[in-house]
């Protein structure tokens, strides 16, 4: 579904904030990937998306390459930036019908997409607002439920979890799994290593933007008793 | 009364640090330095203004009348000052709710508020009404009285404009605006106040002086106080005993409507607390239209965005239509002859697309919600293209405006018109496309307070500077074509500019393409 081929970002003609970074993620797999602060992870899931060209090093989404077919490769997939920083003077409801309209969905479908997911993440009754009056977790959640409302295959969160209440925390892991077990994709950074564990068909493990292990999280733990934690802690630290 | 006072203190207070911190300016020591300054800055012309409009009727032999035009003209200014601020006091602002808890009798909450209405009107009042009371005491050899009536009058002429704005307000919440249109009300009034200005400026330098003289003699009956006014100016003292009358009953009359306003606004805080509703049903829209309408709604939603380009939109129009009610701008006057029509109105016509360079700031202007459209299935191209689509949409409108103004005052012919507009056409696509250019060489995007978008940006300030390189154009077609006729320079440049685009196009389809990719989310 998701494919990097040695991918690398140079910033500023010389750091490179992502270093020859090859993975694939299959269909139907909730992916994680973790790593410290300042990994590369963002810029990875910035080049994925589009918003930043790789250096050097392909992307396929779907098959599709994103340098050659762009538009055909970002019809695949919806992105949750790690910052709901979106154009708020509008209402949620138009924000909504913008990205239904920009990804196709019929006037049918959203009507019942965005009723189901603005319930369930408790934003329904504020969608006839302005978005400037929102507080930072509910321009999250509508953010989020602007990037299911196409139900594309590939779903692409940063750091999705931090600022969540519990409860739409826990909205959240169901629906990943509710994708995937529909034959969607997940992929999505995170630092709350228990619900990487937990939700994680595999993970990639990011060191200075370098990819230093991607498996199962029961094969990174090699059968040891540590946590994911101690495992991660004791994988980055020769930085 | 004490508890009043500390209240009027308290909103006073409220009152400009809102104004401070919608300076962009911070809210620091230094940013009440500039706020400050500013106003002080702001009082020299309005200073100016009324020296000018004494010596405009001393010249006349009317120095009397003077003191009329100031009132009438105070009063106007005061009245459209008034209204936005109090519709904002008392139904935008909406500090009742927890103002209200307080152990304070209900009748000062509104009066509290009226009262900084009040003071920010004396000031206004001040400066523009001192000068001519002072210079026409100082001619009538008292400038005590001219300096103290003048204060005297300079307090208590804004009861009745306030007494009007309060009713003007309440009428408007009949008519159901509410806290939510305060952008909408704030820009109305701000640009008849505009007009107000610019319409006085035109109508003092006009040539002859009849017109003003009519003007302020007939405005004067409908206004009685300004005769109350003129005669206690000139000495006699019993003028003040309407003057007292009219501010009493102005008074009593505030009170009545600042509890009801204050009962509105009460209301509506109450009644606000419903969500809005909304439709989840929706024809779907075009990609390229909904582009098109996210970028125009960023102009639009945004007042700092929006009232730049209005004002930079609206003021040659508004020039040529006071210029012209005042009598000042005729065919005759402005031009000799069908050609040099034609050059004003193109001129005119051509204005919004010279100033408003709105697609030098077409990415700059999304700030950090550039991502958004980037991770869209939308080819690049597509996105660029609405970008364009929105400069060439606003400022068409704009020209098309002004070409309806130009045939409202001028004889044109049809050739010359459409010539004229053929050439504005193709300048604005030209100029949309160009300017775009320099906005993906230069995008800004980490901006906090949207002015630091659009004004103090370099990327405008070299658009607007290379402007002048244009007249390249039409010198070349002249220097080709030597003696053709206007219509045919025009259209001929009209044509070179739309070679020109082509190649801008061109070049953006292919280079910028990429470089737009580059732009980091
Ligand atoms: N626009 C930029 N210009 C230059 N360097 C950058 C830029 N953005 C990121 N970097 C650098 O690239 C590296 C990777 O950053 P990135 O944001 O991808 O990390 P991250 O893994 O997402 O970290 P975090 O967990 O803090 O979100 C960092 O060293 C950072 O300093
Ligand atoms: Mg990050």
């Amino acid at each position: 579904m998701l494919v990097l081929n040695k991918v690398t970002k140079t910033y500023d003609g010389e750091k490179k904030a992502v270093n020859q970074l090859s993975l694939e993620v299959a269909p139907g797999e909730i992916f994680g990937f973790i790593g410290p602060n300042g990994a590369g992870k963002t810029t990875t899931i910035k080049m994925i998306t589009g918003l930043l060209p790789p250096t050097a090093g392909q992307i396929l989404i779907n098959g599709v390459d994103l340098a050659t077919s762009p538009v055909a490769a970002k019809r695949n997939f919806t992105y949750v930036p790690d910052h709901p920083e979106i154009f708020s003077a509008i209402r949620g409801i138009d924000y909504l019908h913008f990205l239904a309209d920009m990804y196709d969905v019929s006037a049918q479908t959203r009507r019942v997409r965005i009723e189901q997911y603005t319930q369930l993440f408790g934003i329904y009754d504020f969608l006839g607002e302005i978005i400037q009056s929102y507080s930072h977790g509910m321009k999250q959640k509508l953010v989020i439920c602007g990037a299911l409302l196409p139900e594309a295959p590939l779903f692409i969160l940063d750091e999705p979890l931090v600022g969540l209440d519990p409860l739409a925390a826990k909205h959240l892991k169901e629906i990943m799994g509710k994708r995937c077990a529909a034959g969607g994709t997940v992929f999505f950074s995170s630092h709350l290593l228990t619900i990487v564990e937990q939700i994680c068909d595999r993970i990639a493990v990011i060191n200075q933007g370098e990819l230093i292990a991607c498996d199962r999280p029961e094969r990174i733990k090699n059968g040891s008793n540590h946590s994911l934690e101690e495992i991660f802690l004791e994988l980055t630290k020769d930085a | 009364m004490r508890k009043f006072f500390v209240l009027v203190k308290f909103e006073l207070m409220d009152f400009f640090s809102k104004y401070q911190s919608g300076s962009g300016w911070g809210t620091g020591r230094r940013g009440k330095g500039l706020v400050i300054l500013t106003l002080l800055l702001l009082m020299i012309p309005f200073t100016q203004m009324s020296i000018g409009v004494y010596h405009r009727f001393y010249g006349l032999g009317r120095p009397e009348l003077a003191v009329a035009f100031m009132i009438l003209l105070t009063f106007l200014l005061m009245t459209l000052t008034a209204i936005p601020l109090i519709y904002s006091l008392f139904l935008y602002r909406n500090d009742f709710q927890y103002l209200s808890a307080l152990p304070i009798p209900e009748s000062y909450l509104g009066m509290a508020k009226l009262s900084i209405v009040w003071l920010y009107l004396v000031g206004i009042n001040l400066v523009l009404w001192l000068p001519v009371s002072i210079l026409t005491g100082l001619d009538l050899g008292w400038i005590d009285r001219g300096l103290i009536t003048g204060f005297l009058i300079g307090i208590l002429t804004p009861f009745p404009p306030l007494f009007f704005s309060t009713l003007a307000v309440l009428a408007l919440t009949l008519v159901g605006v509410k806290g939510r249109r305060k952008n909408l009300i704030s820009t109305f009034f701000g640009f008849a106040l505009l007009g107000l200005v610019l319409g006085t400026q035109l109508f003092l330098t006009s040539e002859s002086g009849v017109g003003l003289i009519a003007l302020t003699e007939g405005w004067s009956r409908y206004y009685p106080p300004t005769a109350w006014m003129v005669r206690l100016i000139s000495g006699s003292r019993a003028n003040i005993i309407p003057l007292m009358g009219l501010t009493v009953g102005c008074y009593w009359g505030l009170q009545t409507g600042a509890g009801r306003l204050y009962r509105i606004a009460l209301h509506q805080a109450e009644t606000n607390s419903t969500l809005q509703s909304f439709s989840l049903f929706e024809q779907p829209k075009s990609k390229y239209r909904q582009l098109l309408r996210r970028n125009l709604l960023i102009i639009g939603k945004q007042p700092v965005f929006l009232m730049n380009t209005l004002l930079t939109l609206v003021v040659p129009g508004l020039i040529l239509l006071a210029g012209f009610l005042a009598g000042d701008f005729t065919p005759e006057n402005l031009a000799e002859g069908q050609s040099q029509l034609t050059l004003v109105w193109v001129g005119l016509a051509s204005a919004p697309a010279l100033l408003v360079n709105l697609s030098v700031t077409a990415i700059t202007r999304e700030g950090k919600a550039f991502w958004e459209t980037k991770v869209l299935p939308v080819t690049t191209w597509d996105n660029l293209r609405s970008r364009i689509g929105t400069t060439i949409l606003i400022n068409l409108t704009a020209s098309m405006v002004m070409l309806i103004l130009a045939l409202l005052c001028f004889p044109l012919t049809i050739s010359s018109v459409i010539s004229g507009l053929f050439f504005v056409v193709m300048l604005t696509v030209f100029l949309a496309h160009s300017d775009l250019v320099l906005n993906i060489y230069r995008p800004f995007l980490n901006w906090s307070h949207p002015a630091a978008a659009i004004k103090n940006n370099l990327n405008v300030i070299l658009s607007l500077a290379s402007r002048p390189l244009l007249t390249v154009i039409p010198v070349l077609t002249v220097f080709c074509l030597p003696g053709a006729s206007l219509s045919a320079i025009l259209f001929y440049s009209g044509l070179l500019l739309f070679l020109l685009t082509l190649l801008v196009r061109k070049f953006l389809q292919t280079v910028m393409v990429e470089k737009f990719d580059q732009i980091g989310g």
